[in-house]
């Protein structure tokens, strides 16, 4: 098992060998987490690139007591972050399809649960876990990215908006429709309790 | 009770005093969840889920699939990942020898 003190020492030294170490050894954590950030393959793997290229660059500044994976993966998260506010700029779908619809008077047209299963027995489900985060990426990265920060990552609405530079009613519309849009999708994966 | 009177039931209970409709239920459900509306308009918020079962399910849809999507993108990041792709590798190593030309 690598030790990362000595690999950090190698890569200070300028050895080659070490830096492709660095790259096989975080690279795999570092490019599930970009892919799970951004939804997209190739942005995730042009974002590890970016972030080896920084690490490499910068590696003379790292503090030694410092966690040499967290240092690397704080750049990584930076970098998805940039690629993200990017995103968050250009236009975005709105995704009215995937939006709850009501009828003349207001009301919610709805199917209609006998028992919502847990998200145990949702998970239980061969290929669901696939099917649900492909349901994630599969929404418009304007409303994705603020989804995953906000829900699964946990930061609060503020925090995210300023994350992405964008407003802060901008990243509540945002969030709900992502939220909306989102359940719509998994529907199909809740279905088997649904009443008739 | 047939879904069509439950509906006359609701449009009629909808109208009432201190009671709000499902589209206005709709753009509360931000704020209910975040602990951020006030008394009284909770108060509503929560008379309509008691007696509106759409609402009620709708919203213990939305709770779930924000709930399914964060504990299945936490089981991936458990699950034992492949290796780095060559051609990532191999990409990074040139960009990074490119890179080191471009400063010299």
């Amino acid at each position: 098992m690598t030790d990362p003190k000595s690999l950090v020492d190698r890569l200070v030294s300028g050895d080659q060998h070490a830096f492709e170490e660095l790259i096989r050894l975080y690279g795999p954590r570092l490019l599930l987490k970009a892919e799970q950030m951004l939804g997209c393959p190739d942005e995730a793997k042009d974002c590890v690139q970016e972030c080896y290229i920084q690490v490499h660059k910068n590696i003379a500044n790292f503090r030694q007591e410092a966690d040499i994976f967290s240092w690397v993966y704080r750049i990584l998260v930076n970098s998805c972050l940039k690629k993200m506010r990017k995103r968050a700029a250009a236009t975005m779908e709105s995704l009215d399809e995937l939006q709850p619809t009501f009828d003349q008077d207001g009301c919610r047209i709805e199917p209609l649960w006998q028992t919502l299963p847990s998200t145990e027995e949702i998970l239980e489900q061969k290929g669901a876990q696939q099917q649900v985060i492909a349901a994630i990426q599969s929404l418009p990265p304007g409303m994705r990215d603020v989804l995953y920060l906000r829900d699964i990552e946990g930061h609060n609405t503020a925090e995210v908006a300023e994350m992405l530079s964008l407003s802060l009613s901008a990243t509540k519309v945002r969030l709900h429709r992502a939220r909306a849009a989102l359940k719509k999708i998994l529907e199909p994966v809740f279905d088997e309790r649904r009443v008739s | 009770m047939t879904r069509s009177r439950t509906s006359q039931i609701r449009r009629w209970l909808y109208k009432m005093p201190m009671m709000m409709s499902c589209e206005e239920f709709e753009g509360f459900i931000l704020q209910y969840l975040d602990g951020e509306l006030p008394t009284v308009k909770r108060v509503v918020f929560d008379m309509h889920m008691k007696v509106c079962r759409e609402c009620r399910d709708y919203l213990a849809a939305y709770r779930r699939s924000i709930e399914t999507a964060k504990v299945a993108t936490e089981r991936q990041a458990q699950q034992e990942l492949p290796q780095v792709p060559e051609d990532l590798v191999t990409a990074i190593l040139a960009a990074q020898k490119a890179d080191e030309k471009k400063d010299l």
